[in-house]
């Protein structure tokens, strides 16, 4: 056997056992409903609103028949249908690929169902969608980007760092960004991509995924913690005495991203990978749909 | 070296380290436990976090405290701990190894060799010199207090043996040397009152050791033969609280083996050194006993010899005295029974009966003449050995006349002497002035020693012809010098004549005690017995048997020493050790005498407390041990208990132990399953009465037993009344065995040894009625000798069955009558034999009936080769399932099935279809 299909046959044996990412990321999809266009007036073919025409408005644009049937002059909008290009950065280092007892899914899972979820919201708009990684910096966009977004999130990752911040990506003026991650990385890294971000004018989101496990620090006694990749130690000889402290910092950590987003008009929210993914989703359609999108 | 108590350290240096012990707390609580180790992303937000506390999580007190006690037995460990440490020898002075040796000490000899080889071990590590004394052996001449080096000491322990006599204190008190480390090795008994005297002799000559037993000996010496009955004394040394002994009457055969013939009890009570045993046992069995044994005891001590003396002698008495009308007070009879009642077992009869009967001695009162071949009898009887006492009186008289007048001087051969005829004794009577009394006893008679009353009268007697030989016949003579009482040897027995009448008529000595003590003497002569006299022994004796230290009596070594007669019976010593003596010459020459341990009044008495500085220790139970490894393994087995419990902290355990939860309950159902199983199946056999075969685990031999009795059940429902249910298959390790009336076992060779609950259970089964059939299906079973694979796998498999002896089915059992008549009993193979239970020897058959359960008889096993299920198999179409060898053929097969039914029979009629094949003749008789 040739070690191309040897591989192609052991990948696809690892992916089989798990659910779909598209199936999940379609179930979660599915129940966000009667949530169409960009619900504002713009460039495209779409009936959108008739209203009366104001001073500054080019002849041309009056709709006559419109007109015609009552005194006032009105213009008829059709539907703003530029289409969006959205970047989604679900972050998959090591340290996402961690679920604690009791949860079903890994936060990295979780960031890729809801990205992929996200792109078949998007997707249902005819929008755009590009999925932030090093090696792929495409736009796709319909059925056939649906499908090559989900092949990349279930291709195994070879190489992870410990932490992710979000690869340096050419945003097209004006698009959306999503970062789904769980932000235990280097801050500083995280600050640059979203200034990078905010200097082509992109409006975006940080989703902050997080396992039940690291907000409440349940635990006790001596523990040596050890990061997923095994880089990171930390010897805790009474983890108990570590609780305030250690969700101090993370709250501490949280002010810091909330005020990055702020700084950069973007929005932050928390998701815990025990509560379903849906409500998460809506929220980020929401805010994605938005037509600006408030800090 | 250090001790604590009998805990001893041989490096005590090591125990310094226990000091370090609070050390090793503090550190093992400075030690936090193994981290759990916890995969977590937010070791990133942990970074950099300062702890507030420091102090790290505490290791449990308890696990501490193991871990300490693991170091502690560790550190006890490696210091040698010995228990019950032997004290080291001082170089300084000689050991002074005393060993009693005499029969006390018998039988704990092994432990007082082991305590002497070990003083001598040390002795030889410690360089010293050692004097060696052994009391119970005299020390050759110029050889006291020799200072020996340890190896020739050593050399003289092991050749050691005990001695069947009390060890010799009194010569070493004249000896004792100077300053020694003394150690005596002593039997707890003050045998010669010389102990407390030596122990503090040795104590002040240095230092003192007393090994001793624990418990004193006991000991036996026969009751005093001049009683009626046969008793025994128990002696101990201690006469605090009550105790029970069991004394046993042996017979001494000719091959030197012991039979068990009569038990007795004696009980101490509190505060005697002395029990008696009474043994109540018929003549027979009383006369046989030669050696007295304490059960379960076995030493020179705990075996007492009788002789002669004890027996009780069977006497038959005849008279030839015409009736006197009922008066009583003129029959010499009377008198001869009145002195012999109660001392002998006394027969009356005719004369050939009496003979017949064996008796010893045979009175005649006034029996003149006899027929010839009476004669000729009673001669033969003499000649054998017995003694013939014949006393004078009319009859006598006359018939010694008509002998003198008829044919001469022919001499009776049943008189010790030539009598005188009558007439002139009776006309010389009229010249005594006065009755005459007796003057003295011949000194070799056994009347030496009796008085001579006054009272006893003679007035009228016969008299001897005078003889060159008359003075050496003479026992006891009058004050003229007449011969009163003669006799004279026939072949081994004797012929005693009293020269006057058992009657009054013609002495008082009938009267008189004297006439009682005579006729015990003469009785206690016994057959071949010569001069049994109680008094004053002489000459010397040589041994026939000895008593050995063990209590075993072996027959004398040729050429063994002779003892002079005051030895006799007067307590064993070097010089005549115990035993049964016979005389060498003198007066008592071929007499028999038992020369026990202790004489008749002996006591055994306690050794009396030590002196204070003397060191008392008890035999055997000063073992040096070695603890090293005791408290190792101690220490690993909490050092797993540690780990354990590390698991158990570290979180890692709770699977396992569910796991082993779910196992064991999963498998205690199991087995209550089983069990409810089994009991169903009692219940049927129980109820319907089924066959049962023991199921060996060979699949192809169950298969066939269970078709086997499958097919024996169906015959048996054809033919009989007998309609079992299904045959079941039997665990004997599980199953309850005694509702089947009849187990069929197939021997395998393949089958494992049955566990020792399962033996137990088959032998109760068998004890219970049950019937075993064991069927090693290999047609030549020949026990003992044969060695067929199936008689091996049957020797394996029925070790430690409590089986009964066994023989072949003898002619005319019941096996062979039960159902059908039977000549012998095939199965597939013919030929070979059928083993039952042995019937019990004619002369046990009481016994074995008084022992209770004999099952009326009927065997509880059945050992054969035949294959008998093999036979018997039958499918379920009915069809035979195995062929039949050889030239049988079918026909076989019809016996092998009868066969069965007749064992059926067996197993649930017993023998009782014995006696019914008598009631046709029963019937027949009945009709006439």
């Amino acid at each position: 056997m040739k070690p191309s299909t040897q591989l192609s046959a052991e990948s696809s044996a690892a992916t089989a056992a798990l659910p779909p990412l598209l199936a999940e990321a379609e179930r979660a999809a599915a129940s966000i409903w009667g949530v169409h266009g960009r619900r504002a007036a713009g460039s495209g073919e779409t009936f959108w609103q008739y209203r009366h025409a104001q001073p500054g408005d080019a002849l041309g644009s009056i709709d006559w028949r419109r007109s015609g049937r009552s005194d006032d002059l009105y213009v008829r909008e059709t539907e703003w249908e530029t289409a969006q290009n959205v970047f989604l950065w679900p972050d998959e280092s090591s340290s996402m690929q961690f679920s604690s007892k009791g949860v079903q899914t890994t936060k990295g899972r979780r960031a890729a169902v809801l990205a992929l979820a996200t792109a078949l919201l998007l997707e249902r708009g005819d929008e755009r969608f590009a999925l932030m990684r090093a090696d792929a910096g495409r736009i796709m966009q319909g059925r056939t980007g649906i499908n090559r977004l989900s092949n990349l999130l279930s291709l195994p990752v070879d190489m992870r760092a410990e932490t992710g911040t979000p690869p340096d990506s050419s945003f097209p003026m004006g698009s959306r960004a999503l970062f789904l991650s769980d932000f235990f990385g280097d801050l500083d890294g995280l600050s640059k991509a979203i200034s990078v971000a905010v200097a082509r004018r992109v409006r975006g989101m940080l989703v902050q995924v997080i396992d039940p496990v690291e907000e409440a620090f349940p635990y006790s006694g001596r523990i040596l913690f050890e990061s997923i990749g095994g880089g990171l130690r930390y010897d805790a000889d009474r983890a108990e005495s570590l609780r305030d402290a250690y969700q101090e910092k993370l709250e501490t950590r949280r002010t810091a991203l909330k005020d990055m987003a702020r700084q950069a008009g973007w929005t932050f929210a928390i998701h815990r990978t025990d509560t379903p993914p849906t409500p998460a989703l809506m929220m980020i359609h929401q805010t994605l749909q938005a037509k600006r999108v408030s800090g | 070296m250090i001790q604590l108590g009998p805990l001893g350290f041989a490096s005590p240096l090591l125990l310094l380290a226990l000091f370090a012990l609070p050390l090793l707390w503090w550190l093992l609580r400075a030690t936090p436990p193994a981290p759990i180790r916890e995969r977590f992303p937010g070791v990133v937000v942990l970074l950099g976090l300062e702890p507030p506390e420091k102090t790290p999580q505490h290791t449990p007190w308890w696990l501490l405290l193991l871990r300490l006690l693991i170091a502690g037995l560790a550190i006890l460990a490696f210091a040698q701990p010995l228990l019950n440490p032997r004290e080291s020898l001082s170089s300084a002075s000689p050991l002074h190894l005393i060993v009693d040796g005499g029969w006390a000490s018998a039988p704990d000899w092994a432990d007082r060799m082991a305590s002497a080889t070990d003083l001598l071990d040390r002795a030889d590590r410690a360089g010293i010199p050692v004097r060696l004394d052994i009391l119970a052996q005299p020390v050759p001449e110029g050889r006291e207090a020799e200072n020996l080096t340890a190896t020739d000491a050593r050399a003289r322990i092991d050749a050691l043996e005990p001695s069947p006599w009390p060890p010799v204190r009194a010569d070493l008190l004249d000896r004792i040397g100077d300053d020694a480390q003394s150690v005596w090795i002593q039997d707890g008994l003050d045998h010669d009152g010389t102990y407390e005297a030596l122990a503090q002799a040795l104590a002040d000559a240095g230092s003192l050791r007393l090994i001793g037993p624990e418990r004193g000996v006991r000991a036996v010496i026969p009751g005093s033969p001049e009683d009626g009955g046969l008793a025994a004394d128990v002696l101990r040394a201690s006469s605090i609280g009550e105790s029970n002994a069991q004394i046993i009457g042996f017979s001494a055969e000719e091959s030197g083996t012991r039979r068990a013939l009569a038990v007795a009890n004696a009980s101490f009570e509190d505060g005697n050194t002395r029990a008696e045993a009474l043994f109540d046992a018929p003549l027979e069995l009383r006369n046989r006993i030669a050696v007295f044994g304490i059960e379960g005891v076995a030493h020179a001590g705990a075996t007492a010899l009788i002789d002669e003396r004890w027996r009780r002698r069977k006497v038959g008495l005849v008279s030839g005295e015409r009736e006197g009308g009922g008066q009583r007070l003129l029959s010499g009879a009377h008198y001869v029974r009145k002195a012999l009642e109660g001392r002998t077992e006394l027969r009356e009869g005719a004369l050939e009966k009496l003979i017949g009967e064996e008796v010893d001695t045979l009175v005649l009162i006034d029996v003149g003449a006899f027929p010839e071949q009476e004669a000729d009898a009673l001669l033969e009887w003499v000649e054998a050995g017995g003694v013939l006492v014949r006393f004078a009186g009319p009859t006598l008289a006359a018939t010694a006349e008509e002998r003198r007048a008829g044919f001469g001087a022919s001499d009776d051969p049943l008189l010790p002497v030539r009598i005188r005829p009558g007439g002139r004794d009776l006309g010389g009577a009229m010249s005594w002035g006065e009755p005459q009394k007796i003057a003295s006893y011949a000194e070799d008679s056994p009347f030496a020693g009796l008085a001579t009353p006054e009272d006893a009268r003679v007035t009228k007697q016969i008299l001897a012809e005078p003889d060159i030989d008359l003075p050496t016949r003479t026992w006891a003579s009058l004050t003229d010098g007449a011969p009163l009482i003669t006799s004279d040897r026939r072949g081994d027995g004797r012929i005693v004549l009293f020269h006057t009448s058992a009657d009054p008529r013609w002495s008082t000595i009938p009267l008189s005690g004297l006439f009682v003590e005579m006729l015990d003497r003469i009785v206690k002569f016994g057959v071949g017995g010569e001069a049994q006299t109680s008094t004053g022994e002489s000459g010397f004796w040589a041994p026939v048997s000895l008593i050995g230290a063990d209590g075993a009596i072996r027959a004398a070594p040729e050429g063994a020493r002779t003892v002079p007669g005051e030895n006799i019976g007067a307590g064993a010593s070097a010089i005549a050790p115990p035993g049964l003596y016979r005389a060498v010459g003198g007066v008592n020459a071929g007499a028999i005498r038992a020369h026990n341990l202790l004489p008749p009044e002996a006591d055994l008495i306690a050794a009396p407390p030590p002196p204070a500085s003397a060191v008392l220790e008890t035999l055997g139970s000063r073992k040096e041990t070695e603890l090293k490894p005791w408290f190792l393994a101690a220490a690993l087995a909490l050092l797993m208990l540690d780990a354990i419990a590390a698991l158990f902290l570290a979180g890692k355990l709770r699977g396992a132990i569910a796991a082993s939860a779910l196992v064991l309950s999963l498998g205690m159902a199991d087995h209550a399953r089983a069990q409810d199983a089994a009991e169903d199946q009692a219940l049927r056999a129980a109820l319907d009465g089924a066959l049962g075969y023991i199921i060996t685990g060979d699949q192809k031999t169950d298969s066939i037993a269970k078709a086997g009795l499958y097919g024996l059940t169906r015959i048996l429902i054809e033919r009989t009344s007998v309609e079992p249910a299904e045959p079941e298959g039997v665990n004997i390790e599980t199953d309850e065995l005694a509702v089947y009336p009849l187990l069929y076992w197939a021997v395998s060779e393949s089958q494992p040894r049955p566990s020792d609950e399962a033996i137990a259970s088959l032998n109760e089964y068998m004890r219970r009625g049950g019937m075993l059939m064991i069927d090693t299906r290999d047609r030549n079973l020949a026990l003992g000798s044969g060695d067929t694979p199936g008689t091996r796998a049957l020797k394996r498999l029925t070790a430690g069955l409590d089986l009964p002896p066994l023989s072949p089915v003898p002619e005319g059992h019941v096996l062979h009558r039960s159902f059908f008549l039977l000549d012998d009993f095939p199965g597939r193979w013919r030929g070979g034999k059928v083993w039952v239970e042995a019937a019990p020897p004619e002369d046990m058959e009481e016994v074995a009936r008084e022992g209770g359960f004999k099952n009326d008889g009927v065997s509880p096993i059945i050992v054969g080769g035949h294959d008998w299920a093999g036979a018997w198999a039958l499918t379920e179409a009915g069809r035979p399932m195995l062929p039949m060898s050889g030239r049988g053929g079918e026909r076989q097969r019809e016996l092998a099935y009868r066969f069965g039914i007749n064992l059926v029979m067996y197993a649930y009629t017993g023998s009782y279809k014995s006696d019914q094949v008598h009631i046709p003749a029963l019937l027949q008789r009945l009709g006439q």
